[in-house]
């Protein structure tokens, strides 16, 4: 149903939406069966005249928002796990935790996207950098910082495997970031409309093995970066 | 309910029923959309081959014989006048759909002169020699009309945003430099993406800076273009497009030739092509880095700047390129320490050394010599490490 996660926090996720899924199940199962039932049982023959019940008001209360209640913080607790582990995390923090990392900005483009890659030094702004448009190559079990603007209108990057979608606005630079487990190539999108040509605004995203990323980053940065 | 079945046959089905027959045009609608009728329109492309034609026909039938007459003979200049009016008609018919630009304001100069007089021949004489590079009208190119219906799609996905609707450099959304520091001085500098059409260029002409041949040679190898393409312009905000397949780049290159369309139609059937020699392996001996060094400040320092002593390069003060308000387009040397290298890799350098760049005051250096050329690339390249190393002064570090 779900494309194939290829991510490190894709579960969190998955696990959202399944979580969601099954409540709104629930509630959908539970109300259409009163209906169905109430349909049935209160029906014009074995019910002919109108009655009405009343209970105690707090009593009906209580019943809908406990289980509401319920239902939100189960919502609420998968869903700001998930933002506190993929959104809320400094740059700084995730560096000093995974030490080796590739440095990627993107910047969304009228309708392209424009990776710019760090170079050799893994440094950016400096000399050995250089830009590749509509494909993402990064390297396997590596943390991935994405530094995410836009040069024209509002871009929404969006990686259906990696489970990260976020808008990349003009005037903002926004850190995201994602760690791929699997080699493959995949598709990147833009999810925000943002034109005439927001249909073809698509990149590839290519997961290689650390060996391959190596000679990648080789070959691309050029003879006379610094070895 | 009863009450309300009649409403809805009477009234709304049928206005259902007029909706859908209305929208069906909507849907049947497909092709690209054009933003510039006159160039950018798919249908016309067709129309312009066809013009185009005429145009060529006009130059090869009835101008360059006449001409050709004329050299020395009084016939041949009554045989002109004739034709004057004649030609002068047909100039102006095709007049607007010529690449914008490019000849516009010559047909005007044309158009201007009284026929017969010694000034409209001679504003002929050059209008051919302009478009032929003196090179007797040899098609060096003809667009495919569905390659560069191709190309046309991805020059709007791909390149307009920054190259602009008209391919005249004039960017959709403008951009400010990513590599230039953004203080006061140089958050001025924008990149001016590369104008296609030649129209901010002080001559009108079509340049390329990075190109594998002669200097004269206008305007570019197909294959130059494609490189870049390929894999960009790193230090400014041109990205390589490696995802593209070859059809595409071709595609691609087809259209952005159609900005200029008589200048790569009528060039160079066989331009001399510099390939340059393989790179030595001893680029990073001493000896090498300190010939570099003393080449380096004699040919290059007074622009790009005494780099290792902490002075950067000056902005450059000539005025080749000038936007549409007037204003002149600067153009920045580089500065080989910090920033990256447009065309890094050895040979290119080589290149772009030995034969300039075109459009910017960057000068070709024929008669240095390729050991000369490779200390300097030596000693760039002892710059760049210095730099990354942390190891020579810069206000940017
Ligand atoms: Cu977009």
């Amino acid at each position: 149903m779900l494309p194939e996660n290829i991510s490190t926090f894709g579960h969190l996720v998955d696990n959202l939406i399944l979580i969601i899924f099954v409540i709104t199940l629930m509630v959908t199962v539970l109300a259409f069966g009163i209906i169905i039932y109430a349909v049935i049982r209160y029906n014009r023959n074995s019910n002919p005249h109108t009655t009405y019940k009343f209970g105690p008001f707090i009593s009906k209360i209580i019943y809908l928002d406990a289980a509401m209640i319920v239902f939100d913080l189960i919502i609420a607790y998968a869903s700001v796990s998930g933002w506190a582990h993929v959104i809320m995390r400094s740059r700084s923090d995730l560096i000093s935790e995974h030490k080796e990392y590739v440095d990627v900005r993107i910047i969304g483009r009228q309708f392209f996207w424009s990776f710019n890659y760090a170079g050799l030094d893994n440094k950016m702004d400096t000399n050995d950098d250089f830009i590749i448009a509509n494909k993402l190559v990064v390297p396997i079990d590596t943390l991935v910082l994405l530094n995410l603007t836009s040069g024209d209108v509002i871009h929404s990057f969006f990686a259906p495997h990696l489970r990260l979608k976020y808008d990349a606005i003009p005037g903002r630079s926004m850190d995201v970031w994602f760690k791929a487990t699997k080699t493959g190539s995949y598709e990147i999108a833009c999810a925000e409309l943002c034109g005439a040509e927001h249909y073809r605004m698509k990149a590839k995203l290519e997961i290689v093995t650390k060996e391959q990323y190596k000679s990648w980053l080789n070959e691309r940065s050029g003879a006379l970066s610094v070895r | 309910m009863s009450k309300l079945f009649p409403l809805g046959i009477t009234i709304i089905i049928p206005l259902g029923v007029i909706f859908l027959i209305l929208s069906f045009p909507l849907t049947s609608n497909t092709g690209p959309k054009s933003f510039d009728p006159k160039v950018f329109q798919t249908d016309e492309i067709e129309l312009l081959t066809a013009k185009i034609s005429e145009v060529d026909s006009l130059l090869t039938d009835s101008i360059l014989p006449i001409l050709a007459d004329l050299k020395g003979s009084k016939e041949g200049a009554d045989k002109l006048e004739q034709n004057m009016m004649k030609m002068k008609a047909e100039l102006a018919n095709f007049k607007h759909i010529l690449p914008k630009g490019q000849n516009n304001n010559k047909i005007d100069e044309l158009l201007a002169l009284v026929p017969g007089d010694q000034a409209w021949l001679d504003e002929i004489q050059d209008f051919i020699l302009l478009q032929s590079s003196l090179n007797n009208l040899k098609i060096r190119w003809e667009p495919d009309i569905q390659r560069v219906q191709k190309g046309q799609r991805m020059y709007k996905q791909l390149c307009m945003t920054c190259h602009g609707k008209n391919g005249d450099g004039v960017p959709v959304t403008p951009e400010k430099s990513v590599t230039v520091p953004a203080d006061a001085e140089s958050s001025v500098l924008q990149v001016r993406p590369r104008d296609f059409t030649g129209i901010t260029h002080k001559d009108k002409k079509v340049v390329f800076k990075f190109i594998s041949t002669e200097r004269e040679y206008s305007p570019a190898l197909e294959d130059d273009l494609r490189n870049t393409i390929k894999s960009g312009l790193p230090g400014s905000p041109m990205p390589g497009f490696t995802s593209l397949s070859q059809e595409e780049i071709d595609a691609l290159v087809d259209y952005i030739k159609t900005f200029a369309y008589l200048t790569w139609k009528y060039g160079n059937v066989n331009p001399k092509v510099y390939v340059s020699p393989k790179p030595p392996h001893d680029l990073e001996a001493k000896v090498r880095i300190d010939k570099g060094r003393q080449a380096y400040l004699t040919l290059c320092m007074a622009c790009h700047g005494d780099i290792e002593n902490g002075k950067d390069p000056e902005k450059d003060k000539t005025v080749d390129w000038v936007d549409s308000s007037g204003k002149p387009i600067p153009i920045m040397p580089r500065n080989f320490a910090f920033e990256p290298l447009k065309k890094g890799k050895f040979q290119e350098l080589f290149n772009s050394i030995r034969l300039g760049i075109q459009g910017t005051p960057m000068p070709s250096n024929p008669s240095l010599s390729d050991e000369d050329t490779w200390d300097i690339i030596s000693y760039i390249l002892h710059l760049r490490k210095m730099a990354n190393e942390g190891k020579l002064p810069h206000k940017k570090n």
